[in-house]
């Protein structure tokens, strides 16, 4: 009981706190980055002009301004190099925007921290968080190349900021202004400039002083941060979810176990005068008792499973959307309130049947082991019908309402709904079985079959817990493949030309002109694809404006969905003045359909653009808009380009030796064939769901332990039984067989009940979960191989769990056994 | 019956069995010896506690002697590995307890029919020899029930019924009536009696009751884990 209940804690406790941590983390960083800011004015491409910083405060007098450059700088340290976020600031007017500086390590008296975050005026002089110092081995006053803007310079860690209370600086770096735009080769630019304003008429007045900026608001930038990851987040608590419901079957289940096996004491007790409510209340003290140690176990177990999943939180975070570091676990006593209602309220839902049981019934059916199982029978017809009825709800939900967080309600009904069928169905199948297991009886006839079915009030449970189990990981395994054939196809259809060429640290620093020219000139260039991508203000969303040029037989590479017009005729719209295609995700954001408009801020002010198409987009940061290059003149004044794509003849080996030749004298540019772009990005995939694995395998975990508990629950109850068979000529071999035959059969039914909810729950996440999480329309395709490990998982799963019981009964000496009798 | 004439279908000599109890041991037998013939239906009276049981567990192979030796139908039994001593259980031994010992999650005619199946018998041919054998002991309406949906009478007449359908040459029992009211037990055993005497089987009877012993061939006396008497008519028996 008390290694049930730990495990079904650790696992539920350890994927909430992870997910916790990694939220947490990020509210920081953003906090530290936006701080008190309402709203934030921004550019185009290369950001604003630092001149309407200067006019801001005089000409307008808006005081409560502060200028911000940011940007990534790559640092070699000890384990290699490290991506950080810069972020460049002036430190007077900082304050009043953000705290940060109040945490300098070396500060003494107050007052202190003004004094010391003027070190930063020095040129060159950065200030890190003390942890980031820490693991890349520098101390205050040392020197540090760091690798920005395609350059590599000098800094000065001038001080370190304690990042005890301020996690987001473990990946930061701050430094003034100026030194940020000579880092970044930003010189008299700025990223963005903050505001602190409740004063409406202040804004339009900067609106309309400065025509070529926009002005957001910043809760909805964070916002949109927010929604990047929280579709993830939202994904791995489903995961968390399915654990708990697993968690809380096998504590069912355990506790169940332990109040039934001892029935026949019960039993006694009431006959030699103990009374109901005592008995029953005995009961729950004792369950709720083994369920507080367990708890505590749990917890402490669930702590250090959380620090390994919260690397791989963490690590899909770095890869998918920005640079997270969080180091700490973050344990709220919301967490550990949750998981202890949830732990207590599945005990007592599992001992309250039985002890209201064992407490209203006349003693003389506590000892009666039909009586039980006559009523378990009777339920099941019950448990069918509300079974039924959940799944109905369920998917009545699905159709009525466009809801995420309903669309996981219904998925839970359904799971639930549909595990209320697996005792009755394990019943038909046992009985079943056992009517065949006479044609081909071994020794014991039905024996293995019948005591199954007799035996439904201790082992449904357990085999709910591992179909559910085993179904999760189905379903799972069914939309991972169905996502990984999807991206397969759209690398495939998207990765047009040969080669990629781009600046290595960011896409939006602009290509040199040399080098443009240089693959112009360049003969074996059969088809160039020329992009320009840079963030915009879309339909007040922040989303990634991709301009695009394709020139000679450089195929178009994208995949319109949505069959209104034909896919030329999309192409010829797009190809008109003022027309873009945008992504499936930013579509299903800003619930937009092509035929329809779309405001974007511009360098010339906000301009609506008719959306001539959809397409299929898998990227997982912000929503991406893509025009023809001569639109994106039309409106922004930018002439650079983020990237070159080349096709080459016929893709010979001389002529791809030839192309890399070329690149090599920039050495901040990145060139990268599209083979070696779709097996990175595979990688990332692949990495992305390495989570979802370990949740899986944790899942199954949990289930191979509630089989375990189960068998050595019924092999200990079964002692005398197995003694009788013993005494009538059952040799330990065959005892050990009948075990493993019946585990097996519990296995294999369990495996093949998975398979119909895991398909059905493979296609609730394809079809809607994933669709209103990322707004992605995925092919749906359930590979043989998922269905056939899922029942070898189930099957091999419960063969192992009844080694040790197996083992246990071969040993045991029947004459001992029936003198207890 | 001339026994001398005859060997002993069952010979037990210095049988010797402790059984670890608190920090030492408990001695059960001390040296038991007695030989019983084909045929013959030997009661065993004795104490509680007085190693009568566990003298039938080490003659079934459930459990082994420290020293000493049982020979069953001349097969030593201690010299079988524990394999072929169930394997040897199964097919000549019948074994009815005094607690029934039925298994709870089988029907009272699968429960008889186990043993013939153990034995390998045809499907069809076990259903319908258990059928016969519950018929037999009157419960021809009753083989759907389950163990506990049976009255204590009513179980032991299917431990009875499952310990006899294989027609095993040695029959041990361990206060089969010893659960069972006076008139009932008297039932009970007149119908074992009969199934015994139709197929000659040797039969081991564990008892309290002096109407019980008194339908058993000879009485054998057990005292603080000895034999005292192993040749006593019945009416010497009931003087003791």
């Amino acid at each position: 009981m008390f290694v049930g209940l730990t495990l079904g804690v650790a696992v539920v406790f350890s994927v909430d706190i992870a997910n916790q941590s990694a939220k947490r983390a990020f509210a920081l960083s953003l906090d530290s980055i936006t701080g008190r800011t309402t709203h934030q004015i921004v550019g185009g491409v290369s950001g604003i002009d630092e001149g309407i910083y200067t006019q801001l405060r005089t000409r307008l007098g808006v005081r409560q301004s502060a200028p911000v450059v940011e940007g990534t700088l790559t640092v070699q340290g000890p384990d290699g190099s490290e991506s950080l976020q810069l972020l460049g600031i002036d430190i007077f007017s900082e304050p009043m925007f953000r705290s940060q500086l109040s945490s300098l390590q070396d500060v003494g008296e107050p007052g202190d921290a003004t004094r010391e975050s003027l070190a930063l005026l020095e040129f060159g002089a950065v200030f890190t968080g003390n942890s980031t110092a820490a693991r890349l081995g520098l101390s205050i006053g040392d020197t540090v190349k760091v690798k920005a803007g395609g350059a590599t310079r000098a800094v000065k860690l001038a001080n370190v900021i304690d990042t005890t209370h301020q996690a987001a600086f473990d990946s930061m770096v701050m430094t003034d202004i100026a030194t940020a735009q000579w880092l970044l080769d930003m010189s008299g630019r700025l990223s963005r400039i903050d505001l602190i304003t409740d004063n409406p008429a202040q804004l339009e007045e900067i609106k309309n002083t400065f025509s070529e900026v926009s002005i957001a608001d910043a809760s909805r930038r964070n916002n949109a941060l927010v929604q990047m990851t929280g579709a993830f987040h939202t994904n791995l608590l489903a995961m968390s979810l399915l654990a708990l419901l697993v968690g809380a079957f096998l504590i069912y289940n355990t506790v169940t176990l332990s109040v039934l096996q001892r029935r026949m004491l019960f039993g006694q007790l009431r006959v030699a005068g103990v009374d109901r409510q005592a008995l029953a209340s005995a009961i729950v003290i004792e369950v709720l008792a083994f369920t507080l140690l367990g708890l505590v176990a749990g917890l402490l177990a669930g702590y250090a499973l959380g620090g390994v999943l919260l690397n791989l939180v963490t690590r899909t975070i770095n890869d998918l959307y920005f640079t997270l570091e969080v180091r700490q676990l973050n344990v709220s006593v919301f967490n550990v309130l949750k998981i202890t209602v949830m732990a207590v309220l599945a005990a007592l839902v599992a001992v309250a049947v039985p002890a209201m049981e064992a407490a209203n019934s006349p003693p003389v059916t506590l000892t009666q082991r039909s009586a039980l199982e006559s009523k378990t029978g009777r339920l099941l017809p019950w448990l069918a019908t509300g079974g039924c009825a959940l799944g109905v709800l369920g998917f009545l939900m699905l159709w009525l309402s466009a809801s995420l967080l309903m669309a996981f309600c219904a998925l839970f009904m359904i799971v639930i709904g549909y595990s209320l069928l697996i005792p009755g169905s394990l019943y038909w199948a046992a009985r079943l079985t056992g009517k065949m297991s006479f044609s081909g009886a071994g020794v014991t006839g039905n024996y293995p079959m019948r005591s199954l079915s007799a035996s439904l009030s201790r082992v449904a449970v357990a085999v709910t817990a591992l179909a559910v189990a085993v179904s999760a990981t189905a379903g799972v395994g069914i939309m991972i493949g169905s996502f990984r054939a999807s991206v397969a196809d759209w690398l495939d259809q998207t990765l047009q030309a040969d080669f990629y060429v781009r600046d290595s640290e960011s896409l939006d620093n602009a290509l040199p002109q040399e080098f443009v020219d240089a693959v112009d000139s360049l003969a074996i260039v059969t088809g160039k694809r020329l992009s320009r991508m840079f963030d915009v203000d879309a339909g007040g969303t922040p989303a990634r404006l991709l301009a695009l040029e394709l020139t000679g037989d450089m195929n178009r590479g994208l995949s319109l969905i949505g069959h209104h017009t034909s896919v030329d005729e999309q192409w010829t719209q797009w190809s008109a003045p003022d027309s873009l295609f945008i992504s499936e995700p930013l579509a299903w954001q800003l619930a937009l359909n092509a035929g329809e408009k779309l405001s974007i801020t511009t360098e010339n002010g906000v301009r609506d653009f008719h959306i001539a198409g959809v397409f299929t987009d898998y990227g997982a940061g912000r929503g991406l808009i893509i025009m023809p290059m001569a639109t994106m003149h039309l409106h922004w004044q930018d002439r650079g380009l983020s990237s070159i794509g080349v096709s080459l003849n016929a893709g010979s080996v001389d002529d791809a030796d030839r192309f890399r030749r070329l690149v090599k004298p920039w050495p901040q540019l990145l060139v990268r064939s599209d083979g070696d772009i779709r097996e990175l990005s595979m990688r990332i995939f692949d990495q992305t769901f390495a989570i979802t694995h370990i949740l899986r395998l944790l899942t199954a975990g949990v289930a191979f332990v509630g089989i375990l508990s189960a068998l050595l629950a019924l092999t200990l109850e079964r002692r005398h039984e197995f003694a009788v068979l013993r005494a009538l000529g059952l040799t330990p071999n065959e005892m050990r067989r009948v075990l493993l035959s019946q585990t097996a059969w519990m296995g294999l039914i369990a495996g093949l009940l998975a398979l119909p909810l895991g398909i059905l729950m493979s296609g609730i996440l394809v079809a809607v979960i994933n669709r209103r999480s990322f707004g992605w329309t995925m092919q749906y395709s359930v590979s043989t191989g998922v269905l056939w490990e899922s029942v070898a998982l189930a099957f091999i799963a419960a063969l192992l769990a009844a080694i040790y019981p197996a083992w246990r009964i071969g040993r045991m000496l029947p004459t001992q056994a029936l003198r207890q009798r | 019956m001339n026994q001398t004439s005859l060997a002993p279908y069952l010979n037990i000599h210095g049988l010797e069995k402790s059984y670890p109890a608190g920090s030492g041991y408990q001695t059960v037998l001390r040296g038991v010896s007695l030989q019983v013939y084909r045929g013959e239906r030997l009661a065993l009276l004795g104490q509680s506690g007085s190693g009568k049981s566990t003298l039938l567990n080490l003659i079934a192979g459930i459990d082994t002697p420290d020293s000493g030796g049982i020979t069953v139908d001349g097969v030593s039994i201690g010299l079988l590995t524990e394999k072929d001593r169930t394997l040897f259980r199964r097919r000549h031994i019948g074994f009815i307890y005094q607690s029934f010992n039925l298994i709870q999650t089988l029907t009272a005619l699968e429960n008889v029919q186990l043993p013939l199946q153990l034995n390998g018998a045809d499907r069809r041919q076990a259903a319908e020899q258990s059928a016969r054998m519950l018929d037999r002991v009157g419960l021809g309406a009753r083989g759907d029930a389950f163990a506990d949906q049976l009255s204590g009478g009513e179980q032991q007449r299917v431990a009875i019924a499952r310990a006899m359908v294989h027609r095993p040459a040695l029959v041990l029992a361990d206060e089969h009536t010893g659960n069972l009211d006076a008139e009932t037990g008297a039932s009970m055993m007149g119908l074992f009696n009969e199934i015994a005497e139709e197929t000659s089987q040797t039969v081991v009877m564990v008892t309290h009751s002096s109407a019980v012993a008194a339908t058993a061939n000879r009485v054998a006396l057990i005292t603080d884990g000895r034999i005292a008497e192993s040749d006593l008519n019945v009416s010497d028996a009931l003087a003791w």
